[in-house]
């Protein structure tokens, strides 16, 4: 906190000399390297590091991390649990369509086309990070009450050297009353669109992110593209990309259309969310329906990674459970829906024993 | 005739009628049984108004009209305003049919040999239209003729209108005839191929049902030329001849086309309507909406440059060809046609370059190996559309660098940019 006190202290005396100028160069240079860690979060690599800060008090008591959504493990299950469907993945786009190409293929080549394929759907389902909510920003860098009155309207002043990452940018606004504060993060969002547009986002949010509209397109099935329109509009740890993404995958539990989102980059995102909740039951029920078993399984032991201490991992450690009797074992626990399941895993068992009797 | 001229000389003539009219000349308007014999000779000359020929032929009949003004009135003296009433004339010796035959003068020099003007053709009106026998204007009620016979089983005796009464039925029945004169006049909407005045584009509707009752309710059928051929006779010198092209099709790959020649226009329609139906092809279609590849034809000197498009192109092709495709049931489509567009050989070119197609499975089966399609829409995606039924072969197909295909100048031009038209990507209406 001191050195952050001490960066203010500096930005302060430098916007005072120079007047209030928005460019200013040297302040940045000088200022980058010590980079504003709070509130402004690290992009991307984030969990790691800061759940380190915020656990470091108890750190002696449990060795074992808690995993985060970054983690190779965790990461290998999400991609294991989405699938991958060419058909639906490369879906026909909405553009302007020209006339089909063809070519004479051997089985090899074929082949060949199919593994670049799926080379090309695994980039298109990187999964977009989860990031905490990030905190407000309250900072006032100067109260000047000689300059009340004299203006009507609030002043924004922007950094806009084309080198800075988007976060360091400074960004003060100078309210009619006098005080010079550093912008919240909706005018930053705002400003940093106007003068560096980004494709696909608006400077003001669609109304397709109001309430009525996303019923609507919520009874329209069309909960990947409001999630995609989400994604390309708002930063990933602002609040009203965590609040829309949890309410579509709300939504999505509700009516049971996991399926929607199954080879999308957000089937990851949700089971993520489903899994801190505790509300896998609906997840779980739709895999085994759909005779995905291993799917469920992965589910299940992420769950465990995620709630060691919970009675199910404790079962399943004691029993030493796999496959089936994971599930099983999780829902004689810790499920609410758990007769359902296992209602559901009997009529698949059935339906399995019976397909191979007859096959 | 005397006493159906004493008959006609009590009928009290018509007032209150607009002149230049024709009024009703009641000639079976008589009491007496034996005239009847007589009106039916003469009786067919009444009619209402005479104007309403036609527009076109009001200035051929006023004269006429106004002629028989003059000649069949008796001029009661004080009461008529040159208006004559003559119960015996020269229309009243000759029938009706004989009347109109002079008067329209089909036959003779002039009709013959295709010199007749088409703003001089006549058209017959029948005068006695909404006739009543037994009406009259002194408004008699015969009974058994406009009065009926018996009423609660007593025979009724002979009575007369009022004043008033008679008045008001002969303006009714003039109001009436006036009507249906209207109705005549009025121009009936006929639907218009690729323009106005043409007969290509039209629809003839199905071909008539076979002699073992098949029946071609789904096909339509489509004009795409009509041509006045003449041919030297020894006898009349010029002889015409009407000669048709016409393709029928059912939208759904099965569409044929032939020529019929008559002399008459309709029969000539007909030939070609029914012989078309025996000549049909077979054209394969990929997923129904367009062609398998691009197709380049020379047929005599006309060149069709056919290109494959996707679903929501339409077609942008010559109006001939997009009346066969239509027919054929292919929807998206580019064409050009280039060099002669004589019709007979546009449409012969075009179903042998439809017919001649290779489709995916034949390919595929040709060269022993998959036929794989790759959309801009989808990606890096391969779809495979066909697989050889027989082997498949291991060794790939050879690419070379630079294809080996034949480039259409007209093609670079337009790819280089070098293309100074103004037709070119000109936006119409869809299809």
């Amino acid at each position: 906190m001191a050195a952050f006190r001490v960066q203010m202290s500096l930005w302060k005396f430098l916007m005072g000399s120079r007047g209030l100028e928005p460019v200013c160069n040297q302040a940045v240079t000088q200022l980058k390297p010590s980079a504003l860690l709070q509130p402004l979060p690290l992009p991307l690599a984030v969990g790691l590091p800061r759940r380190w800060l915020s656990s470091g008090a108890e750190s002696d008591t449990s060795k074992i991390k808690k995993p985060t959504f970054m983690d190779e493990e965790v990461q290998n299950i999400l991609i294991k649990i989405t699938g991958l469907n060419l058909e639906k993945i490369f879906k026909p786009a909405i553009q302007e369509l020209k006339p089909p190409t063809y070519k004479l293929m051997t089985q090899a080549q074929l082949e060949e086309a199919t593994r670049e394929a799926v080379k090309a759907a695994k980039v298109r389902l990187k999964m977009p990070p989860v990031l905490e909510e990030r905190a407000p920003i309250n900072d006032v860098l100067a109260e000047d009450k000689i300059l009340e009155g004299t203006e009507m309207a609030k002043y924004v002043f922007t950094d806009i050297s084309y080198n800075i990452p988007h976060r360091e940018r400074f960004i003060v606004v100078r309210e009619p009353s006098g005080t010079l504060r550093k912008a919240f993060w909706e005018e930053r969002d705002r400003v940093i669109q106007i003068y560096f547009p980004k494709e696909g986002r608006r400077v003001l949010p669609p109304i397709i992110f109001k309430e009525e509209n996303l019923k609507t397109m919520y009874s329209r099935d069309r909960h990947v593209d409001v999630l995609n329109l989400c994604i390309a509009q708002f930063e990933p740890d602002s609040t009203e990309y965590i609040k829309i993404h949890h309410q579509t995958y709300q939504d999505i539990d509700k009516h049971g259309k996991y399926d929607l989102l199954r080879s999308t980059r957000h089937f990851g995102g949700m089971a993520w969310y489903f899994v801190n909740k505790k509300n896998i039951d609906g997840l779980l029920i739709d895999q085994i329906q759909r005779d995905l078993t291993d799917d469920a399984t992965c589910l299940v032991q992420l769950y465990h990674m995620l709630h060691p201490d919970g009675p199910s991992a404790q079962e399943a450690r004691e029993q030493g459970a796999e496959g089936i009797h994971l599930i099983k074992v999780f829902a004689k626990t810790e499920a609410q829906k758990g007769a359902y399941i296992e209602l559901t895993l009997q009529t698949y068992q059935e339906a399995f024993i019976s397909h191979s009797a007859a096959s | 005739m005397a006493a159906a001229v004493r008959a006609a000389r009590c009928l009290p003539s018509l007032r209150g009628v607009p002149a230049g009219h024709f009024w009703s000349r009641q000639l079976a308007h008589s009491a007496f049984p034996a005239a009847s014999a007589l009106s039916s000779k003469t009786g067919t000359l009444s009619s209402g108004t005479l104007s309403p020929w036609g527009p076109r032929d009001d200035g051929h009949f006023t004269s006429l009209s106004r002629l028989l003004q003059t000649q069949c009135c008796v001029s009661s003296p004080s009461t008529l305003l040159g208006q004559q009433l003559r119960p015996y004339s020269f229309f009243t010796k000759l029938t009706a049919e004989e009347l109109w035959k002079g008067a329209l003068a089909e036959t003779g020099a002039g009709a013959r040999k295709g010199r007749g003007k088409r703003s001089k053709k006549k058209r017959r009106k029948d005068l006695n239209r909404g006739q009543i026998i037994g009406e009259g204007h002194s408004g008699f009620l015969w009974p058994g003729l406009n009065a009926p016979l018996t009423k609660n089983g007593v025979v009724q005796a002979i009575a007369q209108r009022s004043k008033e009464e008679q008045e008001k039925v002969e303006a009714d029945l003039f109001q009436q005839r006036e009507e249906w004169d209207r109705k005549r006049k009025i121009k009936v909407k006929r639907e218009r191929g690729w323009s106005g005045n043409t007969w290509g584009g039209m629809s003839l509707g199905p071909p008539d049902p076979g002699p073992n009752g098949e029946t071609y309710e789904d096909f339509d059928t489509r004009i795409l030329e009509v041509r006045n051929v003449f041919n030297m006779t020894a006898k009349e010198g010029r002889k015409k001849s009407v000669r048709v092209l016409v393709a029928v099709g059912n939208g759904r790959g099965a569409a044929g086309f032939a020529i019929g020649k008559a002399t008459e226009r309709i029969d000539a329609f007909r030939k070609a309507k029914n012989k078309a139906i025996h000549y049909l092809h077979y054209i394969e279609r990929y997923e129904d909406h367009t062609i398998f590849h691009d197709i380049s034809l020379r047929f005599k000197r006309t060149h069709i440059k056919m290109k494959k498009q996707p679903r929501g192109y339409g077609l942008r092709c010559h109006r001939a060809i997009i009346t066969i495709c239509r027919l054929i049931g292919i929807k998206d489509m580019y064409a050009k046609v280039s060099g002669s567009v004589n019709m007979l050989n546009l449409t012969r070119g075009l179903f042998q370059g439809l017919s001649r197609q290779e489709t995916h499975q034949q390919l595929a089966d040709k060269k022993g190996l998959h036929v794989v399609e790759f959309r801009e829409e989808c990606g890096p995606l391969p779809i495979v559309v066909a697989s050889p039924q027989g082997a498949l072969r291991k060794d790939p197909e050879p690419e070379e660098e630079v294809p080996d295909v034949r480039l259409d100048w007209e093609e670079v031009k337009a790819a280089q940019g070098m293309k100074r038209s103004v037709w070119a990507g000109l936006k119409r209406a869809a299809t």
